[in-house]
């Protein structure tokens, strides 16, 4: 009897130190999946503080890069992860609801999933770092207040490169939020133009024929604001108030030249660099309380432009 | 009546008619549309998607395919782009490189589908992928820029307000008439696109032609990826991301067929028209963002679904 007491001690001992090295994982053991959904300046930044953090934290990432708008392959990219038994998933989630089946899939195995850029809230993912979406559309909007007349008439065409995607909705919802305190701005149009600067130009140049009384655009994605600058600057409009998001260089060029009122930098860097630091802590069993780790927004103006760029 | 009969005996005329719907309609809902500044820009998008345009024709002409010039319009971009823009290399030089990227698309795809037995479709959308990855290898994502004034001047002048690019997609047009119409080179591509077999039994290198013509569908595709970095100022990575479909889908519009044999310009034009038009007209009739998919892909059935009814009614009469 004694003995067989002694045997489940000492087995139970080393169940907990097994349990409690396999919920500490070295970093160098950690196998990482990164699905990555997009090209652009901002995502390239975002990817650079991702590796750059790995590289300090001696983890090994596996990237794969899906198209751009592409869901489904996001997904399978996703499946394929959670298929080749990574200790971590790290994605953006381009439709909120199109990723929780997949991601809940991927929690059930053990694999601890960090959302970046755009998030799956009902999910189980157990964290999202990244913009908040709404409320840096209602600083926007407090921006723009700041910078019409009280008693002017205002008409707003609001650009999404994906107007169904989750931070598009998010980012025009805080914004419309915002500015419906002055009865005196109007929100005439939402026009989705593809993430593409040479069709944001032309459908700029639509809408002013559409609506001549348009006087104010607010682009959500990167491309919107430059091309519907570029189309300003073509047409001599430079009554047109333009303001959106991200700090492309030819967008800061634009505002410079005065035809991009304000942009809402977001701190791709610090997300990637993040992301990757939670998921190492929360590897190790030292993961942050929060679910969510908001990262905050910068307005540039072009008043501010040439001190910061 | 005669002259009815005779405006319709032409195979583009259903679809000019169809064009020509879509702007009286629009115009009645918002006379703006015909306001010169929007017809030049409509026009202006136009002359931007014609080359890639002319170059799909003719390798559908020749009964191939070629998914990949959107793609191909966005690499020969970003390379002569980050070479004169971001490396200061000699424009000239900068820009033979580029076509000589454009030729080595070109001749790969053909390589491989004159000589193996791999579908056309197949091997450019392949390409499509391999492009789209150059472009993030050598972009990261990011626009290249460092123009000069006279470079950007070229996508960007105007004369008498119209913009160059119109006038140089003009030129081309014409010259792609021409050479449908009036050159060897071009009636052979057609020939071989209506009977390869019967073709090559006349003595024909088919598999030289094939390979041709691809090479000329890559090389237009590159011309229109400069000029597109002219008009823009910038070389853009998502650049001729939505031409790869919308170019061979505005071909079939303007009446070339997917069987090969047939080489329109005039309907590719008018196709590219429609494509080019049909967005501008719906958020000129104010539909809702949400629905313009819908509204693009319902208009594009009926266009083709009326030209096709045309062509059969001629063909059993």
């Amino acid at each position: 009897m004694k003995k067989i007491l002694a045997l489940i001690v000492a087995l139970t001992l080393v169940l907990s130190m097994g349990m409690a090295f396999a919920e500490t994982l070295a970093p160098e053991d950690m196998d990482i999946a990164y699905i990555c959904t997009s090209t652009n300046d901002y995502w390239t930044t975002l990817n650079q503080g991702l590796n750059d953090a790995a590289e300090a934290a001696g983890i090994n990432v596996q990237t794969s890069l899906v198209e751009e708008n592409d869901i489904a392959g996001a997904v399978a990219a996703c499946d394929a992860a959670i298929g080749q038994g990574v200790d971590g998933i790290i994605i953006c989630c381009g439709d909120p609801a199109a990723f929780i089946e997949v991601l809940n899939s991927a929690v059930e195995e053990g694999i601890m999933v960090v959302t970046v850029d755009q998030d799956a809230p009902d999910s189980n993912r157990q964290y999202f770092v990244g913009t908040s979406n709404y409320g840096a559309g209602q600083q926007m909007g407090e921006y723009f207040l700041s910078c019409v007349d009280e008693d002017e008439e205002i008409y707003v065409a609001i650009f999404a490169g994906t107007i169904t995607a989750n931070n598009a909705v998010e980012r025009m919802e805080g914004f419309e939020d915002a500015v419906s305190v002055n009865e005196n701005i109007h929100i005439v149009t939402y026009e989705q133009v593809n993430n593409d600067v040479q069709i944001t130009l032309d459908k700029t140049y639509a809408v002013f024929n559409a609506y001549p009384e348009v006087n104010a655009i607010y682009g959500v994605f990167a491309y919107d604001p430059l091309g519907a600058a570029m189309a300003c600057k073509e047409l001599g409009r430079d009554d047109v108030i333009v303001l959106g998001f991200d700090d492309l260089a030819d967008s800061i060029e634009l505002m410079k030249e005065g035809w991009i009122e304000a942009l809402a930098v977001q701190q791709p860097y610090e997300i990637g660099k993040t992301a990757v630091e939670t998921m190492v802590a929360a590897l190790q069993g030292n993961g942050p309380e929060e679910g969510v780790i908001g990262t905050s927004i910068k307005i540039v103006t072009k008043d501010t432009v040439n001190e910061e760029y | 009546m005669n002259i009815f009969r005779k405006i319709t005996s032409y195979r583009e005329s259903m679809i000019i008619i169809i064009f020509l719907l879509l702007c009286a309609v629009t115009t009645i809902v918002n006379p703006a549309f015909i306001r010169s500044r929007n017809l030049i820009s409509i026009a202006r998008s136009v002359s931007l998607d014609l080359l890639p345009a002319i170059g799909v024709t003719l390798v559908i002409a020749c009964g191939s395919m070629d998914l990949s010039c959107g793609a191909t319009l966005g690499l020969v971009g970003i390379v002569f782009g980050y070479l004169y823009g971001m490396q200061g290399m000699n424009i000239w030089l900068a820009f033979a490189v580029a076509m000589v990227v454009s030729v080595a698309i070109g001749a790969v795809i053909g390589v491989i589908v004159a000589n193996l037995n791999v579908h056309p479709m197949i091997v450019s959308l392949a390409m499509q992928k391999v492009c789209r990855g150059l472009i993030d290898v050598i972009a990261g994502g990011r626009s290249m820029t460092g123009f000069s004034d006279a470079f950007n001047e070229i996508g960007q002048g105007t004369l008498f307000d119209i913009p160059y690019t119109i006038f140089y997609a003009l030129v081309f047009l014409i010259l792609a008439v021409i050479f449908t119409k009036r050159t060897v080179c071009g009636r052979i591509f057609i020939a071989i696109g209506g009977n390869r077999e019967a073709t090559r039994l006349c003595g024909i290198n088919v598999k030289r032609y094939k390979v041709v013509v691809h090479i000329i569908c890559s090389v237009l595709a590159g011309l229109s990826g400069i000029m597109l970095a002219s008009r823009l100022g910038s070389a853009q990575p998502t650049a001729g991301t939505s031409q790869d479909l919308n170019v061979v889908a505005a071909c079939i519009l303007g009446g070339n067929s997917l069987a090969g044999g047939v080489a329109t310009m005039v309907g590719t034009l008018v196709g590219v028209a429609i494509m080019a038009t049909i967005t501008v007209a719906l958020t000129m009739m104010r539909v809702s963002a949400y629905w313009q998919n819908v509204c693009v892909g319902v208009i594009l059935i009926i266009a083709v679904c009326m030209d096709d009814i045309k062509n059969m009614a001629k063909l059993k009469a």
